[in-house]
């Protein structure tokens, strides 16, 4: 039981550490870490929290003894390794300085009232300590928020914190691959995302397409013929909503815009690729002249009806109003 | 010198433990009521059974009549034996308990009939306020003369949080009831918005402090010794932590406001004592637990010291749990949400209502002079409250953070994940529901204590005069050498109160009278104008419904506030309510901004059934204020008396009240007959005046564009 005690403080101590010390390494973290107060007083009360466990533990060990003793079936071999334990009981010690039980008429004082008497130990370390810690914690906090005006009150937090979101948003905005539709979709550009794609299709689209995409139970996509459209606003367009009367199912909940993006895309790459077991052609045969006329009006068209009752998340409006 | 023999009033003791146990039985079930009204809406089955009227009867009945009752009888208990003398005056200790009991009567009265100032914990009208102010003077006087009467030198360290409870409670109840009376049942309170907001929570938090955790702890310090048959742990631990408690608590009440309008400088010494009162409470928990030092065996049989263990234990807890809080970073996260009753629970559940329990066990007994009929069954007790108490307790962390969690999420493009505040509501049903069950555990604990404790009485005979002896006190007063310095003060009640004084009258002067008299702390807003008439009496209607109960009036800055509900809160805004209405609890959405934000109809058909608009919502119907006339019959008198307290009505205004709140009522009506076909809507019925003062509600500062701008910046 003893050796669990210190095996347990050991690794947790190792495990604060460790943690600490990553966290410190990591140089956005480290600042901010340090100057959040929680995580020191996170780290307080865990302290306690561990000397707690260890003083139930050694209690427990007591109480078991004790037991033992009074049932008459104590262990022969009781006292082992006395020596090796009084460091901790010594660091103990140090914190509480209190007097054992045994001894307490030492710390007795003469007050009697009703039969309940006083004791007087000292204060404990730990909390005199730890008191003393909550008053400098009060004294650097009011001066950093009110003297040196070195951490934001309320309001300017709050300007702070608009000014990221704002920027955080547009910065989404800007960047985010997410944002795209059968509007404004193009091919991907990077051959990653072309393999990406790839994956997407393999483990979605291939049941019915076949591997290759030579065609199955769907149609065959790597042939000039098409029933939907062959630019890849059409394609994405497909995947998108599907054509749920010939059993392509719509993978708009199921996939997000970019992966969309990625298996279109792919889609495209698989033209005049030559399948194992090519399905016969069906629908419109493609040229490539045709290919640069508009057919994508058409299918901007199409989103623009039918994205309107597609699950996007409502206007900051419209949430505001169904409160 | 010869012993004197005296005999020790048990009557007053033994009426004051049964006054517990029946309020205490009420006051809970009331607790398991407004749970299960919350899981179940149409539980509110009449105005006087609303959520919003009965949730303060519930808080009122748990810390007043409950603990309020068992603080007596313990007081009366102990101080007798501690100075070996019966209590001053049996005249005295009658009046004080009918005195109390009549007051708990009137409260379960008037707080259903809705006759309410709004005031968290401060809830019951002015006259009421007026016989608590005498009865606790009443008791004041009972126990200071019974202190000089005394055959102790001493004063144990028991009686010193005796003597601190009774100066702090008065001063507390005195100032925070300020209000000038509109009528018998009526009243406004003298301090307006911010203002009144400091004073409230100055107050709700040392209500906390000195009627929930002082006069405990000397309980504590004198039941626990007791019951273990060991001696105090430190003595300068006692004296150490006894004044720096009772100096620092009185600074953490603006911890209740952070975030809000209130001044940041007053925020931030919220937070600071707040930290700083770690480690005097645990000063309590640590000689309360370590008194037990040596007797741990005794723990394991003993269904008394078990609970005293448990109650330690959660003081211990939610006194490290409420500093934490206190922290901004944390507060944010929790403040109006379900995390904070959670907490509170902790500490009435866990350290207010298991340190009575165990109490009363060691008591009674005593008391009829046998022993208790059955162990077992106050060991049942202890398991099953224990069960609830953490039944009670985990539901809500988890409802807490979810509704935290959910309130603040955005979608990357900038909108809120969940902008229907229902979403989160409708969430939290199943903790809600279990919730109820850990109540419901909680009380069925108590009723094993009804069972257990008639079966010892009914065992026993009660001793009304118990006898015992004492030497009378010595003619000089001097200590002997080499005592410790803090001897001294133990030896003079008058000074003690009077430095116990002087320690809390610190702090709430220091934060109260700046924010007050210095003008820079509330910067004025020009566009901010007095409410009309009508709006006026929807205000009070506002009041007399509870809707503060759920709804906050507090927009705090954060990104997640404003894109919910619009503009953050200025403390300009609030510089004619009297009283504040900022609410301490969401559990439905803040109300600050919703004027203008709907239609009239929106709201007369929301209010009555909620669910026609917002499928799902717990709120109770309203249709009464469809069915019942506006009384307008004091509407000048309220007028002056806000006019009285410098609200700017000039006396043209008030004369004509009645004219021009007509106007306002003809011109909603017919708006929302207009917006309604098939409803017949009278101008004089309450729904108009309430939905008058929801539309005017966060709309003032819309009239001053530029204001707006720059706030926004």
């Amino acid at each position: 039981m003893k050796n669990v005690n210190r095996l347990l403080l050991a690794f947790v101590l190792l495990l604060m550490v460790g943690a600490l010390a990553t966290s410190l390494l990591s140089p956005e973290n480290s600042v901010e870490l340090l100057a959040n107060p929680v995580n020191w007083l996170v780290l307080t009360a865990g302290f306690f929290l561990i000397i707690a466990f260890m003083a139930t533990f050694q209690a427990l060990d007591a109480m078991k003894y004790m037991l033992a003793k009074k049932e008459g079936r104590l262990p022969a071999e009781e006292p082992e390794d006395q020596e090796e334990d009084e460091w901790l009981s010594g660091i103990m010690q140090k914190l509480t300085d209190a007097t054992p039980v045994e001894e307490e008429e030492k710390v007795a004082t003469d007050h009697e009232y009703d039969g309940i008497r006083e004791l007087d130990n000292n204060l404990p370390p730990w909390w005199l300590a730890g008191f003393y810690i909550s008053i400098v914690f009060a004294v650097v906090y009011l001066l950093r928020y009110h003297v040196f005006q070195s951490a934001p009150l309320p309001e300017e937090e709050f300007k702070i914190e608009m000014a990221e979101a704002e920027a955080a948003k547009e910065e989404y905005l800007e960047t985010a691959a997410n944002l795209v539709d059968e509007s404004n979709v193009a091919m991907v550009e990077s051959d990653s995302r072309i393999l990406e794609g790839e994956a997407i299709f393999t483990k979605n689209c291939a049941v019915c397409h076949a591997k290759d995409g030579g065609g199955g139970v769907g149609p065959n996509l790597t042939d000039n013929y098409w029933i939907h459209g062959a630019k890849i606003a059409d394609v994405f367009s497909t995947i998108k909503y599907g054509v749920p009367a010939k059993g392509m199912i719509p993978w708009k909940d199921q996939l997000s815009p970019a992966q969309m993006q990625d298996v279109a895309s792919y889609v495209m790459t698989l033209k005049d690729t030559t399948p194992a077991k090519p399905k016969e052609p069906q629908g419109e045969l493609v040229t490539e002249e045709a290919m640069e006329t508009p057919a994508a009006e058409e299918a901007s068209d199409r989103s623009a009806t039918e994205s309107g009752d597609s699950t996007a998340t409502p206007t900051e409006e419209e949430a505001l109003t169904s409160l | 010198m010869q012993a004197e023999t005296f005999k020790y009033d048990n009557r007053t003791v033994r009426d004051f433990t049964v006054a517990t146990i029946f309020w205490g039985v009420i006051g809970l079930l009331v607790g398991v009521l407004v749970a299960s009204q919350l899981v179940f809406p149409d539980w509110n089955v009449a105005s006087w059974l609303t959520f919003g009227r009965l949730r303060a009867l519930h808080t009122n009945g748990a810390i007043f009549a409950f603990v309020g009752n068992a603080i007596f009888a313990g007081v009366y208990y102990s101080l007798q034996r501690l100075l070996k003398t019966r209590m001053a005056s049996d005249l005295l200790s009658r009046i004080h308990f009918w005195g109390w009991q009549l007051i708990i009567v009137s409260a379960v009265i008037t707080l259903p009939l809705g006759l309410t100032s709004s005031k968290e914990y401060a809830e019951l009208e002015w006259p009421i306020d007026i016989a608590i102010a005498l009865v606790w003077v009443i008791f004041g006087v009972n126990m200071f003369w019974t202190i000089l009467k005394r055959r102790e030198r001493h004063l144990y360290v028991a009686i010193w949080f005796y003597i601190a409870t009774f100066v702090t409670v008065a001063v507390l109840h005195i100032v925070n009831n300020l209000e000038l009376p509109v009528g018998a049942f009526k009243s406004y309170s003298i301090f307006a918005g911010v203002q009144d907001a400091l004073v409230q929570w100055w107050y709700g938090h040392n209500a906390v402090a000195f009627f929930l955790t002082t006069p405990v702890l000397g309980l504590m310090y004198y039941f626990v010794p007791k019951a273990a048959n060991r001696p105090v742990y430190s003595y300068r631990l006692s004296i150490v932590h006894f004044w720096a408690l009772i100096f620092i608590y009185i600074w953490a009440g603006p911890h209740h406001l952070l975030y809000t309008s209130l001044p940041a400088w007053a925020q931030s010494l919220g937070t600071v004592f707040s930290i700083m009162l770690i480690f005097p409470s645990w000063g309590g928990m640590i000689n309360g637990l370590l008194t037990l030092r040596g007797a741990w065996d005794k723990v394991r049989d003993s269904a008394v010291l078990k609970f005293f263990v448990v109650a330690i234990t959660a003081y211990g807890m939610s006194t490290l749990e409420g500093p934490l809080l206190s922290l901004k970073n944390l507060n944010a996260i929790a403040h109006y949400t379900d995390w904070i009753p959670a907490h509170v629970h902790i500490g009435t559940l866990g350290w207010n209502g298991f340190m009575i329990f165990g109490m009363i066990y060691w008591m009674m007994p005593k008391l009829y002079r046998t022993s208790l009929f059955s162990e077992k069954l106050a060991n049942a007790h202890f398991w099953i409250g224990t069960l609830g108490i953490l039944l009670w307790a985990l539901p809500m962390y988890v409802s807490g953070f979810t509704q935290s969690l959910m309130w603040k999420e955005f979608n990357p493009d900038g909108t809120l994940v969940y902008g229907n505040f229902l979403e989160t509501v409708t969430q939290l049903m199943p903790l809600y529901a279990l919730r109820a069950i850990g109540g419901t555990l909680y009380v069925t604990g108590m009723l094993i204590m009804v069972v257990n404790i008639v079966r010892t009485v009914r065992s026993g005979s009660f001793q009304a005069e118990e006898e015992d002896s004492a030497l009378p006190l010595e003619a000089t007063e001097a200590g002997h050498k080499g005592e410790h310095w803090h001897r001294w003060i133990e030896r003079k009640p008058v000074q003690l109160m009077v430095w116990a004084t002087v320690a809390i009258l610190i702090g709430g002067i220091i934060e109260i009278v700046p924010t007050i008299m210095v003008k820079s702390n509330i910067p004025t807003i020009e566009s901010v104008k007095p409410y009309t008439a009508l709006e006026l009496e929807g205000r009070d209607l506002y009041i007399r419904e509870g809707c503060n109960a759920c709804h906050s009036q507090m927009v705090r800055p954060f990104r997640s506030e404003v894109a919910r509900y619009g503009e953050y809160s200025k403390a300009g805004e609030f510089v004619y309510d009297h009283p504040f209405l900022w609410g301490s609890k969401r559990t439905g959405p803040d109300l600050h901004r919703v004027g203008g934000k709907y239609p009239h109809s929106w709201h007369y058909n929301h209010m009555i059934e909620p669910t026609s608009m917002s499928p799902g919502s717990i709120m109770p119907t309203y249709e009464w204020l469809a069915t019942s006339a506006l009384d307008t019959t004091s509407t000048k008198a309220k007028l002056r008396a806000m006019a009285s307290l410098g609200v700017p009505y000039t006396q043209g205004y008030i004369d004509s009240a009645h004219f021009y709140m007509q106007q306002q009522a003809n011109a909603i009506a017919s708006e929302l007959m207009e917006q309604m076909e098939d409803v017949e809507v009278s101008p004089n019925e309450e729904m108009v005046a309430l939905i008058a003062y929801l539309q005017r509600l966060g709309t003032d500062i819309k009239a001053q564009p530029e204001n707006n701008e720059t706030a926004l910046k």
